[in-house]
């Protein structure tokens, strides 16, 4: 199995003298559903920010899709960021175009030229997520899920390495969630390593994954026979 | 929760009114300029109108032959700083004081006290009193000049004056630019600061940053472009008012000089807005994204 996320004694924050994060090591594989889990304000954003350039490493090593974190150039970021899709709580959809011209814009970003070819990936995407009927609506057109369900899509046109996905329920209903972590898992299952900062244990007992825990500033890995631990007294 | 056709109707006015706004504050700061361009175009124009009013007069002696008349008028007239010459018979130089002075001055001074005289005007970038004075002493000489006249004082403070207003308009025109570059470069900045998030999230599905300022950039073309045509529809509104207020006002104006000022405002309408839209743009993509909240 190719390792994906590569992180070795790593502090992470803005600042060398009080990181968020620190001594943090762990790794994901190709193909692999891992939570994160942790207190609000622990470090998790702060730990994906790494991982997809918004902000380097203090110290340590990261390696996210064969790129070390530590010493990518601006320029790379990019390209970066073709091989690692990030999906986040408040959607980040461009408001001023539809869902059809968001994944468009994506495509032509990074590359694709040929109409036929595009409108083809279009289509798959949006019925790997159930949306086929929406490609023309505006996001305000569009219910939280849907918005949420329209990130995936776009997360998923250029095949991502990885999927980094950032309280991807925090502003849905339950169902709604439901429907999102179920399609997050079946993405998994197809091959892609997926990083969910979560604060919805519920769903972590339903779609089973490695649970990684936000906790006196490091991270610390929750195994199998611990989940009888309540949840929501360590997300608390 | 979708929304109904009266709530994306007024979506689409507000993106139409913020985009008609940013046009027309543009277009407003470049008619201000393009009037100042105009001034200071029409600027030399005028101040060369008046120059070459002022002349000197050479008065003759009396009895000078009409041949030795034209010679002395040749002679004047081939030297490469005058314009034009012009001889006043002693009759009419008469009739020209008597419009002034009233026509019962004759009957004071018993018989015509004005001597025939030639008037000479210089080309403007001549008209200065060393040349007056130069063109004096070659004259004095001559032996059928009785004195010569001009009024040094006065074209010495019409040159330093002319001078000043240049050097005023230039200033004025100078700082007017920088305050239309401080104007545009602002509009565009808040228009594009309205879509500090858009070009975030652009970063973060994988489009490069000269990916994500091309369309700013056109767009910012397209603006100043669109915007210098408003201001050079202004300018005629204005110039076509004056016209119908100021009469033979368009005898005035240099239609070769009005042409650069419409093509000089709209290149300058373009590369502000593009320049302004660039450095705009470029900001955003290189701030860090929680500093877009602030």
């Amino acid at each position: 199995m190719d390792i994906k996320i590569y992180f070795d004694d790593v502090s992470v924050g803005y600042d060398l003298q009080e990181p968020v994060l620190e001594h943090v090591s762990f790794t994901v594989q190709q193909g692999e559903l891992v939570y994160l889990i942790g207190k609000t304000a622990a470090g998790k954003s702060s730990l994906l920010k790494t991982m997809y350039a918004e902000i380097p490493p203090l110290e340590g090593k990261v390696v996210v899709a064969d790129y070390d974190m530590s010493e990518i150039k601006k320029s790379k970021i990019p390209f970066l960021r073709r091989k690692v899709s990030v999906v986040f709580q408040d959607f980040q959809l461009l408001p001023d175009r539809n869902v059809h011209e968001n994944l468009l814009f994506v495509l032509k970003a990074t590359g694709w030229t040929k109409p036929i070819e595009m409108q083809e990936r279009i289509n798959e995407v949006l019925a790997q997520v159930g949306l086929f009927d929406k490609e023309y609506k505006m996001p305000h057109q569009l219910s939280g899920g849907e918005q949420q369900r329209v990130v995936i899509a776009r997360a998923l046109l250029n095949k991502p390495e990885i999927i980094l996905a950032d309280e991807p329920t925090g502003n849905l209903d339950p169902d709604s969630s439901d429907e999102i972590f179920k399609l997050l898992h079946t993405i998994a299952q197809s091959g892609c390593a997926m990083f969910v900062v979560t604060h919805n244990y519920h769903m972590l007992k339903k779609y089973s994954g490695r649970t990684l825990q936000c906790t006196n500033n490091t991270i610390t890995e929750i195994f199998e026979q611990e989940h009888a631990i309540d949840f929501g007294a360590l997300m608390e | 929760m979708p929304l109904n056709k009266r709530q994306n109707k007024l979506i689409q006015q507000r993106i139409i009114s913020s985009y008609s706004s940013t046009l027309i504050s543009i277009a407003l700061v470049l008619f201000i300029l393009s009037l100042v361009g105009l001034i200071i175009l029409n600027e030399h124009k005028i101040s060369n109108h008046v120059k070459e009013k002022v002349g000197f007069t050479i008065f003759l002696k009396e009895h000078v032959k009409e041949a030795d008349l034209q010679g002395l008028r040749k002679r004047l007239d081939a030297m490469e700083m005058v314009k034009s010459t012009e001889f006043v018979s002693a009759e009419e130089a008469s009739k020209r004081l008597a419009v002034t002075l009233g026509k019962d001055y004759i009957d004071l001074a018993q018989g015509n006290p004005v001597p025939p005289s030639i008037e000479v005007r210089l080309f403007a970038e001549f008209a200065t009193s060393e040349n007056f004075i130069k063109i004096e002493q070659q004259m004095q000489g001559n032996e059928y000049v009785d004195t010569i006249h001009y009024d040094r004082l006065h074209i010495q403070t019409l040159n330093t004056n002319i001078k000043r207003i240049s050097f005023f308009l230039l200033g004025l025109g100078l700082l007017l630019f920088g305050i239309s570059t401080v104007l545009i470069h602002n509009t565009i900045r808040l228009s594009v600061y309205s879509k500090r998030f858009i070009i975030n999230t652009m970063q973060l599905v994988g489009a490069t940053n000269a990916y994500i300022r091309q369309p700013f950039i056109l767009r910012g073309a397209f603006q100043g472009f669109v915007s210098s045509l408003i201001a050079i529809a202004l300018l005629s509104g204005f110039l076509f008012f004056l016209q119908k207020e100021i009469k033979d006002f368009i005898k005035y104006l240099d239609f070769e000089l009005l042409g650069i000022l419409f093509l000089s405002i709209i290149l300058i309408g373009i590369a502000l807005s593009t320049i302004a839209t660039y450095f705009a743009v470029n900001r955003f993509l290189n701030i860090h994204k929680d500093d877009l909240y602030i």
